[in-house]
């Protein structure tokens, strides 16, 4: 059966992926927090960066995965990548209202201004309000199946909104600065590169191992659900 | 018969639905054009004199002036091509700076000045220590001016 | 279950260090203190006072000549004499931090360094709340999918029975 192998490998490998974002991230904290040096314009409060960064991008990364996990639903109806869809839309919710948060903390004192209605912050508050929608829909939708195929389409057609978030700052006018790793080249020094590495790449590890969990999750409360239904119907329970 | 559930699930969709719209059509379209360039500030009709808007530019080096004994201060706003007035009552932000980028929100008048109440700081894209940029160093931009005139 | 706790335990153990070693990062560089304490204290050490540069206070610089400014905060005025070249985050109406020492005798605060705004509010609360969720989320995740594995366990065994 697919779905318990898959679970199997799940269960087998989630622990390196626990263990890499777990050194990485530690590493990447100790130099956000105490090596790296302050910024020559916004002094020591660019340290927000190696936070907002990584859950931004992990945010995206998540929702990337949702619309691949989508796709492979569509095309093979296993039960069990409906479940990793599912998983992937919740922490998806989770990095992009961490984004938002971090963000606006970030924007107070740069800026002078929790929000704005700039194009970046207005398509990065689409995707929140999309992945809101979409797990909405499936605590209500009754029919596992049919709903499963909708969510699936939702989160498809939701996809576009990523490279809007991204080039936003390059294609309109905003008040969030333009691209920092762009065709122009890097635009961050080496100093402050190395945290940020760091922690993007171990909050995206990190994710991974997430999504490897809540797979798991859901697919054992369905099972269990499942199997419980049938002990009550042959009258056992 | 309607369950509960499903007109939880109709209106779920309505509710983010209208929300979408609302934030596509009607207030994504309008913030395409987040604020407006000084040169268009000058050029534009009387009627929308008085009016709310916000203006991005370049503080001129050397154009900040507080006046005594009060919170006033005047400024100057570029966008490389045409220069503004900018009076405005407060403490402006920390990171507001002479020859960075900074928005005002407020409204441009007849006496041909921008009367703002509300700065806010637009940073570059460039990160690095403070010695290195003593250093003189420098890290690939786009340029404010550039980030100022995109999609005309 | 016993090895969950543990694992979680150490990690825990492990950021605590990470965020203990910030914190007294912050004590030793970055740590402010009002003018009003600067003048209740008159220390001759050095410290960091955090203020705003008065309104039309702020001269000097011309020649090589020292600047000088009015910090205040909450009402309470210090004059500042700074003699360094690098001067580009000096601005009236601006929070800065000055570093040095306090001249009794001359009745001023001598200034050997001119720093930004720390906003350590800001990057604290950044960091907690985001991480701090993050943990509670990924612990109660663990621990559910460890329980689950232990439930479909128990019912395996009922439904042999049947």
């Amino acid at each position: 059966m697919v779905a318990t192998r898959f679970i199997g490998w799940l269960r087998r490998y989630e622990k390196w992926f626990g263990i890499t974002a777990a050194v990485l991230i530690a590493v990447g904290l100790y130099t956000a927090l105490v090596t790296s040096s302050a910024d020559y314009y916004q002094g020591e409060v660019v340290r927000i960066m190696y936070v907002h960064v990584p859950f931004v991008q992990t945010a995206m990364f998540s929702y990337f995965t949702l619309f691949i996990c989508s796709i492979w639903y569509l095309w093979k109806r296993e039960a069990v990548v409906d479940n990793a869809c599912h998983a992937a839309a919740g922490l998806s919710l989770f990095f992009t209202a961490g984004g938002l948060i971090t963000g606006s903390i970030w924007g107070k004192p740069t800026w002078n201004a929790w929000w704005v209605w700039d194009p970046r912050l207005t398509s990065f508050a689409i995707l929140f309000l999309t992945l809101i929608g979409y797990l909405m829909l499936r605590t209500f939708l009754d029919d596992k199946e049919k709903g499963a195929t909708f969510c699936a389409i939702l989160a498809i057609i939701g996809f576009i909104d990523l490279p809007i978030i991204h080039f936003s700052v390059e294609w309109w006018r905003s008040l969030h600065q333009p691209l920092s790793v762009s065709t122009r080249g890097i635009s961050i020094a080496s100093d402050m590169m190395i945290p940020l590495t760091l922690m993007s790449v171990g909050v995206s590890i990190l994710f991974a191992y997430m999504l490897m969990v809540r797979t798991q999750m859901l697919y054992l409360e369905h099972l269990l659900e499942a199997k419980q239904g049938r002990l009550l119907s042959e009258g056992a329970l | 018969m309607i369950s509960g559930k499903k007109i939880g699930a109709i209106g779920s969709i309505v509710v983010i639905a209208a929300g979408l719209a609302y934030l596509a059509l009607g207030n994504f379209g309008d913030n395409l054009v987040y604020f407006m360039t000084p040169s268009e500030v000058v050029t534009m009709e009387q009627d929308r004199y008085g009016k709310k808007m916000r203006v991005a530019g370049m503080v001129v080096e050397a154009s900040m002036e507080v006046i005594p004994e009060t919170l006033k201060i005047r400024f100057d706003l570029t966008d490389g091509a045409e220069t503004i007035p900018v009076a405005f009552e407060g403490i402006p932000p920390d990171l507001f700076k002479e020859g960075k980028g900074a928005v005002v929100e407020g409204y441009w008048d007849k006496d041909q000045v921008f009367h703002s109440h509300m700065i806010m700081a637009k940073h570059e894209e460039d990160y690095m220590p403070l010695e290195m940029k003593q250093a003189g160093e420098t890290l690939p931009t786009k340029g404010l001016i550039k980030t100022l005139h995109v999609g005309e | 279950m016993n090895r969950f706790y543990i694992r979680w335990g150490v990690l825990m153990v492990v950021f605590g260090v990470i965020g203990f070693l910030g914190l007294a990062r912050y004590n030793r560089e970055v740590r402010t203190i009002s003018p009003e304490v600067l003048l209740g204290q008159k220390t001759d050490s050095e410290v960091r006072v955090m203020g705003m540069i008065e309104a039309a206070t702020l001269e000097g610089g011309v020649d090589g000549a020292p600047f000088r400014f009015s910090l205040s905060k909450a009402g309470t005025k210090v004059p500042v004499v700074f003699s360094g070249d690098d001067a580009d985050i000096l601005r009236e109406l601006k929070t800065i931090v000055a570093i040095g020492r306090w001249q009794a005798e001359k009745g001023e605060f001598q200034a050997a360094e001119i720093a930004l705004t720390p906003n350590y509010g800001f990057i604290a609360s950044a960091y907690l709340l985001s991480l701090v969720p993050l943990v509670f989320f990924l612990f109660y995740m663990e621990r559910r999918v460890a329980m689950l594995y232990v439930m479909i366990k128990e019912e395996k065994v009922y439904q042999a029975e049947v």
